[in-house]
């Protein structure tokens, strides 16, 4: 017999260090409107690649960089403790390869920003001969996948933080 | 026409469509002029009877996906802030950052000697001295996830108490 899936969910998610993972797992249609969303990304970013899927609701940029695109993690405390229980290291722009993930911490200098929200991140998927050259795999909130250039996205690029998973 | 067709919300559409976090979606929100233009063309109590309403539907559209966060942020920008803790105790069953969004803009404002947010030192490589923050109005996350820090030129921010920091 079939397993029932439930439409939303917490999942049982954890860190190297067993503490729990605070996230938010759905499975609902993505709204009406998303696919516009996606639509008008293509065309505002058009030097970048958008990946032929999504709209969804199920992950977020954290979930695709922290969960395997399995659930959406939106707490900045949850972003730290993985950081932080899951053995990475920072490391310099220069040193990131592909591989290595970036977050974006809010600088707090942008109008009604809270410093120190982790707004966005990625993965690392390519070095580049340009200035800045860091193409990185992320996920727009509730649209699309995109490969991008690091600063190439919606999100408060100004201070980027690069990490390596320790092994 | 509904009441709330009646302002632009293309915007916060489409910041909601790339938002990842609440507070990304706050920050856009804070600063979108037609939230400002709400806050300023209806009282209060219809901002809370509209809320409410917005709070019991399923949203299958993005447009009602957005609206009580709007309605939210609007009366934050009124003086009346018992409105807003009254909004903050609502029901939100389909909109899952509601009531994180609803607890920072309830969160206490005090003034501290820190500057912004740092990481757990362990997760930042030895970097030369920064320069001296510029004067800025920012907010905090929470200390509880900062490790102490080394003493650093003052400067002068404002910071909220973080909904999760117990």
């Amino acid at each position: 017999m079939p397993r029932l899936r439930p439409l939303s969910a917490k999942l049982a998610l954890e860190t190297r260090s067993q503490s729990s993972i605070d996230n938010y797992m759905s499975r609902a249609k993505p709204y009406a409107g998303l696919l516009l969303q996606k639509q008008a990304h293509e065309r505002d970013f058009a030097n970048a690649l958008h990946r032929r899927v999504g709209p969804s609701n199920t992950y977020n940029c954290h979930g695709l960089t922290f969960a395997a695109r399995r659930t959406a993690i939106s707490k900045v405390s949850e972003v730290i403790k993985i950081l932080r229980e899951d053995d990475y290291t920072r490391v310099s722009p220069n040193e990131a390869r592909p591989g290595d993930i970036v977050i974006y911490v809010s600088t707090g200098r942008l109008p009604g920003s809270i410093a120190g929200d982790v707004e966005h991140s990625g993965i690392v998927v390519e070095r580049t001969p340009l200035i800045g050259g860091i193409k990185v795999l992320s996920k727009w909130g509730f649209c699309d996948e995109v490969v991008h250039l690091v600063t190439y996205c919606p999100y408060d690029s100004g201070d980027l933080r690069y990490f390596r998973v320790g092994q | 026409v509904k009441l709330i067709d009646r302002f632009d919300l293309s915007q916060v559409e489409r910041d909601f469509a790339v938002a990842n976090t609440p507070l990304f979606l706050l920050r856009k929100l804070r600063i979108n002029s037609e939230v400002d233009r709400l806050s300023r063309s209806l009282d209060g109590r219809r901002l809370i009877h509209e809320l409410g309403r917005a709070l019991m539907r399923k949203p299958r559209i993005l447009r009602n996906a957005v609206r009580p966060y709007v309605y939210l942020v609007a009366l934050s920008k009124q003086q009346d802030k018992s409105l807003l803790r009254r909004a903050a105790a609502l029901e939100a069953p389909h909109h899952p950052w509601f009531k994180c969004i609803a607890d920072v803009l309830l969160a206490p404002t005090v003034a501290t000697e820190s500057g912004a947010f740092e990481f757990p030192a362990s997760l930042i490589e030895p970097k030369a001295p920064a320069q001296p923050a510029p004067r800025i109005q920012s907010f905090e996350v929470p200390a509880t996830l900062v490790q102490p820090q080394a003493p650093r030129e003052p400067v002068s921010v404002t910071r909220i108490i973080m909904p999760w920091e117990d």
